[in-house]
């Protein structure tokens, strides 16, 4: 009934940008089509590569369709780009353009809001990635050295020292997203004054290095596909000021064990608690780090493990400090470390409207060998369950060496008009456990990557997330597990309830067993509950198995309550309501008592009822139900 | 059909009927009320055995069905051909009949199941019309029907689920519901008498249970919330011999002047210990005979043919 809302999709190379993007850098591209463009952005594309073509001229501006929404002129416009382009040097050969007249449809176009987002500033990567052998002949040396894959300018460059020179190189600056390089500026600007220690400079210089070519994800990304990120481009993006925090924090009863509190990203000491740690255990700022040997090991990991996205580098860039988690070999700590991340307007002060105050924490984790650590990791705002905007954009890298074990609990309940991307990166040595409770129920667009690298045999890691979409929210998991030695097993459960009409959740959860991992045991199972008509959901599970001597399971199961269920709760007394409601709760269940403390659990069972609870009075003045 | 008459028998009316049923005798030693009486309006030559006129003191009528018919709500295949059925406070009905005679739709159709429709006829219970109750109105009115394949409820726990019923009847009746500690002394006896293990309560509902230990877990849901009236739907299948023993002792524990029972079953062997005062027989929607427990017998010898009118 509901299948036409559900896309089980295959990825989709051939249909979006994205195989451009996923190329290596020896695929030639020669066309690049670009469809509904605003004859803004056209302009912009004009002036910015005056190098390409000439000067604009009005004749350059196609025709103008009016039928647009009121914010934008829209066009329907096919772009095509024909460009030689020196690999080494990123000299242009030769271009042309056609423009076509209105009304061509472009094969690229496809509906849903992101596409009125699309920003004509993004064809400068799709420029830089359209290299021809011709281009490669004309190469003559060149003050800059580069080593293939020339995409990006081999050096790392300080950023602001680079943006000087694109000003005076148009061409240039057609490899970044400007919007990108905007926000790295001021994210820049907002930690240059800050203290820093060598990782953390490396980690800043690491991540404009990576942002000078990354771009803005659009629907045309894969990984984005199903995840419209407008809400925070389309705002004016400004870091918070670091201000020393005034929290009123009763600390004794916030925190049941060691807990440390990050304030915007940065650690508020006064609330923390950190005494009674075991020897062995350093929990604190990078610049407090209190041995050679623990700073060396976080600057082998700081950064190193890769693989994100522009909001991985945004995180990297703009981190005002580096929490550090360090257990060391052996060393097995108890009581779990509680990470409380408040973001938003409490710490920074009166924000404007359209403003959208962002905040980087980042996190390391480095458990040594046979090291056991739990650590609790919970997201709010800074107002308490309010509906603040603000961006949290966070990221946590965690490397668990051999026979070690980190069990992970991530809590999510940003503010409602919150956007709450995260970042977790994961490598387990051999015969390590990662165990990950994931619940998520806060935020307007809540995003969390999940990778998880195995690096040694016999590891064992288990994922379980819930989510729940009761508000106009997005929640989206895209979980990665690559399996590259034997012996590993993983559980995946991925859980999630949408409730509301313009409620989405995705999930994207893939695992590849690649050809040395033999006799792996990988399942992974996805289940929704869809409560009213037009709540969607996007599942994408996909393995991906290589090696031939595996146990491998997916499954994804999309439903409403089932009618059997509610009967049997009336056939004993129980009305509708409460039947919907032990039945909603006790879906999530299964994924909330995998938390493995039970103050933690009782926590978050308060907190998921009260939410249930609250829609239910709200469904009850009126809003649909899916019967 | 004469709405005045007191009969505590499922009058059986086959519309278009030919063959003529045996005579109906009653065992005396299984009457628990003063004067069953059974009566069939079109038939005037069959054995009257009791007198028409309600003597003064006669147990009240708990259920009364007339006409009843019912069709599957999505393919409206008709189920239930008119069913006439009164149960008398105290007494103990039970529903035999082939597969696919109807026995199980009936006992669904009196709760409310939203999968069968009602087309037509009445049922009143205690003097309400059922027919106006939602599912749960029925209940909270003191029905309760034993499911045949009891569902599994993954993520509520069994006392959880206890805990909630009970004290929507605690609701229902004006009461102050009760905390999980006080309900727990209410609840610890019930188990005893199922002879249930303490930890089945939190596991959660039917998730895991052998068919046994299903069964055994709605007998428990009924000694907890108790009932006027309970359906106890083929409460016997699936049972092994100790399990079967100890559902019917359990059953015959919650049986009072006040409680009455209806079951739904196949064999013989579970009216050895559930004693029945009267015996329907069920074939294509409608109550074809009905009598005492030599009717079971008869099935048990001879099978359905025997019965059969058609």
């Amino acid at each position: 009934m509901y299948d036409d809302r559900v896309n089980m999709s295959q990825p989709n190379s051939a249909y979006g940008l994205h195989g451009l993007y996923g190329s290596s850098a020896s695929q030639y591209v020669r066309d690049v089509y670009i469809g509904f463009i605003t004859s803004r952005h056209v302009r912009d594309v004009c002036m910015s590569c005056t190098r390409l073509h000439g000067s604009p001229t009005s004749t350059d501006v196609p025709d103008i369709c009016m039928k647009s929404p009121p914010r934008h002129t829209w066009v329907t416009f096919a772009w095509v780009v024909h460009v030689d382009m020196c690999a080494h040097c990123l000299h242009w050969l030769s271009t042309s353009r056609y423009a076509s007249g209105a009304g061509r449809p472009s094969p690229y176009a496809r509906g849903g809001d992101g596409e009125k987002n699309f920003s004509f500033r993004s064809l400068p990567l799709l420029l830089s990635l359209s290299l021809s052998p011709n281009g490669l002949l004309h190469h003559i040396p060149n003050p800059i050295p580069t080593s293939p894959p020339p995409l990006l300018p081999p050096k790392p460059k300080p950023l602001l020292r680079l943006r000087l020179r694109l000003s005076s190189h148009p061409p240039r600056a057609s490899l970044s997203d400007p919007l990108v390089l905007q926000i790295a500026e001021t994210l820049e600007d907002s930690t240059s004054h800050l203290p820093t220690s060598p990782p953390l400079q490396k980690l800043r210089d690491s991540s404009s290095q990576s942002l000078l070519s990354s771009s803005w994800p659009s629907r045309k990304d894969e990984p984005f596909r199903f995840t419209d990120t407008s809400f925070i481009k389309n705002s004016q993006i400004q870091p918070i000021p670091f201000k020393p925090p005034h929290f009123d924090l009763p600390i004794d009863t916030q925190f049941p064990n060691f807990g440390l509190l990050l304030v915007n990203g940065r650690i508020a000491g006064s609330a923390s608690r950190m005494e009674g740690l075991p020897e062995g255990v350093f929990v604190g700022s990078v610049l407090d780090i209190p041995s050679e040997g623990i700073l060396k090991r976080v600057s082998e990991v700081l950064g190193e493990f890769g693989g994100g996205d522009v909001f991985w580098s945004l995180n990297g860039i703009g981190a005002p400090d580096v929490v550090v988690v360090y257990v060391s070999e052996g060393c097995r700590v108890e009581s779990p470390l509680h990470l409380r991340f408040l973001c938003g307007g409490s710490g920074g002060g009166g924000f404007g409207e359209g403003v959208m105050p962002v905040a980087n924490p980042r996190v390391v984790v480095v458990v040594e060998r046979g090291g056991e650590v739990g650590i609790v990791e919970e997201h709010c705002g800074g107002d308490g369950d309010g509906d603040e905007c603000y961006w949290a954009n966070s990221a946590v890298e965690i490397l668990v060496c051999e026979g070690a074990k980190v069990t992970h609990c991530y809590v999510q309940r940003e503010s409602a008009n919150a956007a709450h991307i995260k970042w977790t990166v994961v490598q387990q040595e051999s015969s390590s456990v990662y165990n990950l409770v994931e619940i998520g129920t806060g935020g307007k667009l809540s995003r969390h990557n999940l990778h998880v690298q195995q690096v040694g045999p016999d590891t064992a890691t288990e994922l379980s997330t819930f989510h729940l979409c009761l508000r106009d929210q997005t929640q989206d998991l895209h979980s990665r597990l690559v399996l590259d030695h034997p012996r590993g097993y993983s559980k995946q459960l991925h859980k999630c309830i949408v409730a509301h009409e313009a409620g989405q959740a995705v999930f994207d959860g893939n695992v590849r067993v690649n050809r040395f991992a033999q006799e792996t045991d990988a399942g992974q199972l996805t289940r929704t509950l869809l409560l009213v008509p037009k709540a969607t959901v996007n599942v994408k599970p996909n393995l991906q198995i290589v090696a031939d001597n595996v146990k491998c399971s997916h499954g994804a199961a999309i439903s409403n309550l089932e009618k059997d269920l509610l009967f049997y709760f009336q056939a004993r007394g129980l009305d509708l309501e409460t039947a919907r409601r032990a039945l909603v709760f006790s879906f999530g269940a299964e994924v909330i008592e995998k938390l493995p403390y039970s103050s933690l659990r009782k926590d978050v069972e308060t907190h998921i009822k009260n939410l249930i609870r609250s829609f239910d009075s709200q469904r009850q003045k009126g809003a649909p139900v899916l019967e | 059909m004469a709405s005045f008459f007191p009969n505590p028998f499922s009058s059986f009316a086959p519309t278009t009927s030919t063959s003529t049923p045996s005579p109906i005798s009653l065992h005396p030693s299984l009457r628990l009320s003063p004067s069953p009486r059974f009566r069939n309006p079109r038939r005037q030559s069959l054995t009257v055995k009791a007198s028409l006129t309600s003597t003064p003191g006669s147990p009240n009528v708990l259920l009364e069905v007339k006409n009843l018919t019912a069709v599957i709500a999505e393919s409206k295949q008709e189920i239930l051909k008119s069913i006439d059925l009164v149960v008398h406070e105290g007494e103990v009905h039970a529903i035999m009949g082939k597969n696919g005679s109807g026995k199980s739709t009936f006992s669904k159709v009196l709760v409310g199941h939203p999968d069968y429709e009602v087309t037509g006829g009445s049922m009143m219970f205690k003097g309400e019309n059922l027919l106006e109750m939602e599912p749960e109105d029925r209940s909270l009115a003191g029905m309760f029907m034993t499911f045949q394949a009891p569902v599994e409820i993954p993520g509520v726990s069994n006392i959880d689920f206890l805990h909630m019923a009970w004290n929507a009847r605690r609701r229902k009746q004006g009461l102050p519901e009760l905390g999980p500690i006080e309900f727990y002394s209410i609840l610890y006896p019930k188990l005893e008498a199922v002879k249930m293990d303490a930890t089945f309560l939190n596991r959660n509902v039917n998730e895991g249970f052998s068919g046994g230990e299903r069964k055994r877990n709605e007998i428990l849901q009924l000694a907890v919330l108790g009932a006027d009236l309970a359906i106890l739907d083929e409460i016997d299948s699936g049972l092994d011999v100790d399990a079967f023993q100890d559902v019917a002792k359990a059953v015959n524990a919650l049986l009072s002047p006040n409680n009455s029972v209806l079951l739904v079953t196949h064999y013989r062997r579970l009216l050895d210990f559930i004693k029945p005062m009267y015996v329907h027989v069920m074939e294509d929607g409608k109550i074809v005979k009905t009598g005492d427990i030599s009717i079971a017998d008869q099935l048990e010898k001879e099978g359905y043919k025997a019965i059969s009118v058609v």
